[in-house]
């Protein structure tokens, strides 16, 4: 199905208008912050500073018990979402789903008013949407989308991750599409994209190709990225251990997440996206 | 190393494309996969697995190489040397004595296994006969080339219990003599008795025959030089060889020092002295090279039932034969057993360490008199009476037998014995006209009624012109023919007729008359047989006399029952009681080992084995089709890791 597919964006409203209902309200510049500042939401009361805003000063309070107190409101802002895209070959099974999660999340993303932009990642990080804001840039998110395309070369997460970090030091969210089969590993791309406290999402998308394997006997074994490959006699052992190798990959991969408290959906591409949104919206986002 | 067909060598040349199908083998294939660096960690754990992975497709090559080449070999039918191609006759010894026990087996399971061995190694590609050899040659299967039909020839080796005779092999090459191509062959009836079974050799190898006897020595084999590999033991002499026979003796036996100790020699008599008493013999034999202390265990009705117990000492070599009393003897059935080894190996022939005898019962023979002139006749039949009650004068009507003068009434049902017949009978026909018989002719000198009357000096004087019924046997005739002694049976009634006038001949006074008297007697009453309490296995047992033409039934150890015609002595071939039944009587005997050859065991020297000559197991060709086989499994398992893991 194609991402600019009338029926497809029908399904992205229906993930919108959801969204809506379980955020409460309008999402323009709802999104809450810790800072505090001068939205319209009550948030506390301080005592009163030199160089206070005036305006903030409750009268009532200082009427009532001659002190001068300020009243604090909670700093409604918007902020920027990056989705970033693992564009590598060993998405090739599962880049159309992971396409659509990335259209499903800017779609709403882009409807809540939020800024977007989408980066795909391989050997480089690689612009597929530039930063941009409000419904209007729907149809390039879905356009752009739809014409990306693998990359070839070994995926380099922490390459990625570094340029990232390099060029958006401003706070945001990042969500990670991605299997995570990275063979230099994920924990310095987690460090590089946490440097600037960023709220880091991931996304793990796997199919049974990533997690089974039901070859038998001798195989030309080959990476489908770095065209690796070797002679391989697989036996009931072998598949064993494989199938081990993964769940301990996977094991890892959510234990570095904990630690560092960051949320972690694991999909497959049998379940619809739009499921697997609905449940991240009914959780109120990805929880670590 | 020879080969039966060497063109099939040429199919080593298969083995080039083998090699090339081998090396121009497709690739596996190609997978890819989007986690090849958890493979690689998975491999790292089998490193050291990855020389035999790498060497496994030569290793294959190899295999299949040497699967290919056994297979051909194997249909090149490979002999480790030029094997002799005669037709071969297995004798198998099945005498007693190769029922001792060497190391646990016996001497004829050792060659039952050396049979097998033999005939398996003959593949299906050497014709042979199987026979036993004991006091005879029995074949067991034909001369056949079918490995199957010989090993359930072997597996049908009876045990025997009959002693070897030495020189039964005489026969059989008699018989092979008699077959081969150069002589003419003999009719079936001139096949020598000591051959019997299946024995079909056919007429026409060209080759002649190789016989192979498996024996422990007790059989003499005549030797063939100078291929004849087997040792010979001492007491066997070379005998002339027929041409074309080849004789190659393997001898059973590990050489070992074990001993045997059996009962050679016993009888169990009534004695002449004092009632119901008997007197026992019996004579041992060992070979151990020391004196042994045993037991003899004396036992009645059953072998638990002990009467007596005998302890002996067993010198080496053949004891001097024992006598003792046996108070209180009752007639039947009377067990010996030897008991009392101290150990397995003092003992290796357990068959003859046991002996059946049947002491008979004393049954005096009821005879009647039926003469005007009984005087002589009673004292004659009183004279036996006195005499360990051998014949009992008693009234007519409760008589066996009835001697008779003159005529003789037709109602008499006991059998007969006739002197001077006169008028009209049944047993005779004829007028009164008398004549002299000076010059009696004995036909049948041998007969138990005649045999120790000396009949060419006596005269039978006042002889009747008469004419016995169809049927009678004539034992003394005149030169005239008239029948002098004859007897005849009639509706189951047996009738002696003594042709001549006793007074004119003297024959009272004659001690031919006490003589006659009683064999006659003896015969009829079926007694005439001298009978033993015990009869060596394989010996030929005497039948009453008085059973000819009838049927006799017997029962015995090896045989349930069985019907024989009495006119034939009867074989014994097992130890144990016999019993002869023919009408209402019936006859007991008993048979046992008791042979001084067997239990004397045969010295055998340890056989040095001869590969090159007789070669035994699997032959070469077995040996390289289960190597093919072993080895294809082994590459099916290659090819089961390469395929499927």
């Amino acid at each position: 199905m194609l991402l600019t597919d009338p029926q497809f964006i029908r399904r992205l409203d229906s993930l919108y208008l959801l969204a809506r209902k379980v955020l409460n309200g309008s999402l323009q510049a709802d999104r809450k912050s810790s800072k505090k500042g001068t939205g319209v939401m009550f948030a506390d009361y301080a005592e009163y500073y030199f160089g206070a805003d005036y305006r903030a000063i409750d009268w009532r309070v200082f009427a009532r018990f001659e002190n001068l107190v300020i009243k604090l409101f909670e700093v409604e802002e918007d902020t920027t979402i990056f989705v970033l895209l693992d564009c590598s070959r060993s998405m090739a099974t599962k880049f159309d789903y992971a396409r659509q999660l990335a259209a499903a999340l800017g779609y709403i993303a882009l409807n809540g008013l939020d800024r977007l932009a989408v980066y795909g990642m391989g050997e480089t990080l690689t612009p597929i949407l530039d930063r941009c804001r409000g419904r209007g840039n729907a149809m390039p998110l879905l356009t752009n989308l739809q014409q990306t395309s693998l990359v070839e070369g070994d995926s380099q997460f922490s390459e990625c991750c570094r340029l990232f970090q390099a060029r958006h030091s401003r706070k945001s969210v990042v969500i990670l599409l991605s299997d995570f089969l990275f063979p230099s590993g994920f924990d310095q791309g987690l460090s590089f994209l946490q440097w600037h406290k960023h709220d880091v999402y991931c996304l793990q998308v796997q199919d049974q190709n990533d997690t089974e394997c039901d070859w038998k006997g001798d195989i030309q074994l080959q990476c489908v990225e770095t065209g690796k490959n070797q002679m391989v006699t697989v036996t009931p052992a072998e598949v064993a251990q494989y199938r081990q190798a993964v769940k301990d990959w996977n094991q890892s991969l959510l234990s570095a997440c904990s630690r560092r408290g960051i949320g972690l959906a694991a999909t497959t591409p049998e379940i619809p996206f739009d499921r697997v949104v609905q449940d991240i919206l009914r959780r109120g986002g990805l929880v670590a | 190393m020879t080969f039966t067909n060497p063109v099939y060598l040429w199919a080593f040349f298969s083995l080039l494309p083998l090699a090339v199908i081998y090396l121009l083998k497709v690739r596996p294939n190609r997978k890819t996969t989007t986690a090849y660096f958890l493979w690689e960690s998975v491999l790292r754990q089998k490193q050291s697995r990855r020389l035999f992975h790498r060497m496994r497709d030569l290793l294959s090559l190899l295999l299949m190489m040497l699967a290919f080449s056994a297979v051909i070999l194997s249909l090149a039918g490979p002999q480790w040397s030029a094997v002799d191609r005669k037709d071969m006759v297995i004798l198998v010894d099945n005498s007693v004595s190769m029922n001792a026990k060497n190391g646990g087996v016996s001497k004829l399971e050792q060659a039952r296994q050396r049979a097998r061995n033999i005939v398996t190694a003959l593949d299906g590609r050497q014709r042979c006969s199987l026979a036993t050899v004991s006091d005879r040659i029995t074949f067991l299967s034909n001369l056949t080339d079918n490995p199957r039909e010989l090993l359930e020839a072997i597996d049908r080796i009876p045990r025997s219990f009959t002693s070897g005779d030495p020189k039964v092999l005489e026969s059989l090459e008699e018989m092979l003599t008699s077959q081969s191509p150069t002589t003419e062959p003999k009719p079936s009836e001139e096949v020598p008795q000591q051959v019997e079974g299946k024995n079909d050799l056919p007429v026409g190898s060209s080759t002649g025959y190789r016989v192979l006897v498996l024996t422990d020595g007790g059989i003499q084999v005549p030797t063939t030089e100078p291929t004849s590999p087997g040792p010979v033991t001492p007491e066997q002499e070379p005998t002339e060889v027929a041409a074309g026979i080849d004789w190659e003796p393997q001898l059973m036996g590990s050489g070992s020092s074990d001993s045997n100790i059996g009962i050679v020699a016993c009888d169990l008599q009534h004695s002449a002295v004092a009632a119901k008493q008997a007197q026992l013999f019996f004579q041992l034999l060992s070979t151990a090279e020391t004196s042994l202390d045993l037991e003899l265990e004396v036992a009645f009705n059953s072998p638990d039932n002990l009467v007596k117990l005998i302890p002996v000492q067993v010198v080496p070599g053949q004891n001097p034969p024992e006598v003792f009393t046996i108070d209180e003897a009752e007639p039947g059935k009377w067990f010996l057993k030897l008991s009392g080894f101290p150990n397995e190996s003092a003992d290796q022939l357990e068959d003859d360490n046991l002996a059946f005898l049947y002491l008979p019962p004393v049954e005096p023979i009821p005879v009647s008199i039926h003469s005007q002139d009984r005087y002589f006749f009673e004292n004659s039949i009183l004279a036996f009476q006195q005499a360990n009650d051998l014949l009992n004068l008693v009234p007519a009507d409760q008589s066996d037998i009835v001697v008779c003068q003159g005529e003789v009434p037709d109602n008499l049902t006991s059998d007969l014995l006739i002197f001077q017949p006169q008028g009209e009978s049944k047993w005779w026909k004829g007028s009164n006209e008398t004549f002299d018989a000076v010059i009696p002719r004995a036909l049948v000198p041998s007969h138990p009624i005649i045999r120790h009357l000396e009949v060419a000096s006596m005269a039978f004087l006042g002889a009747q012109k008469i004419v016995p019924p169809a049927g009678a046997e004539i034992l003394v005739q005149a030169e005239d023919d008239t029948p002098l002694i004859f007897r005849t049976t009639r509706a189951g009634q047996t009738a002696v007729v003594v042709n001549l006038d006793p007074i004119v001949s003297e024959f009272y006074f004659s001690t031919r008359f006490p003589v006659l008297i009683y064999s006659v007697a003896m015969f009829l009453a079926g007694q005439d047989q001298p009978k033993l309490s015990g009869y060596p296995v394989g010996s030929m047992v005497p039948v009453p006399s008085s059973w000819a033409d009838r049927e006799m039934k017997i029962e015995g150890p090896d045989t349930l029952q069985q019907s024989q015609s009495a006119e034939l002595p009867y074989r014994v071939t097992s130890p144990g009681f016999y019993q002869f039944r023919s009408g209402d009587q019936e006859q007991w005997i008993a048979a046992s080992v008791l042979s001084r050859e067997e239990s004397r065991l045969p010295k055998v020297a340890v056989q040095k084995e001869d590969d090159s000559r007789t070669a035994a197991g699997w032959s070469p060709a077995t040996w390289l089709t289960t190597l093919a086989m072993i080895v294809l499994v082994a590459e099916s398992f290659l090819y089961q890791r390469r395929k499927v893991g």
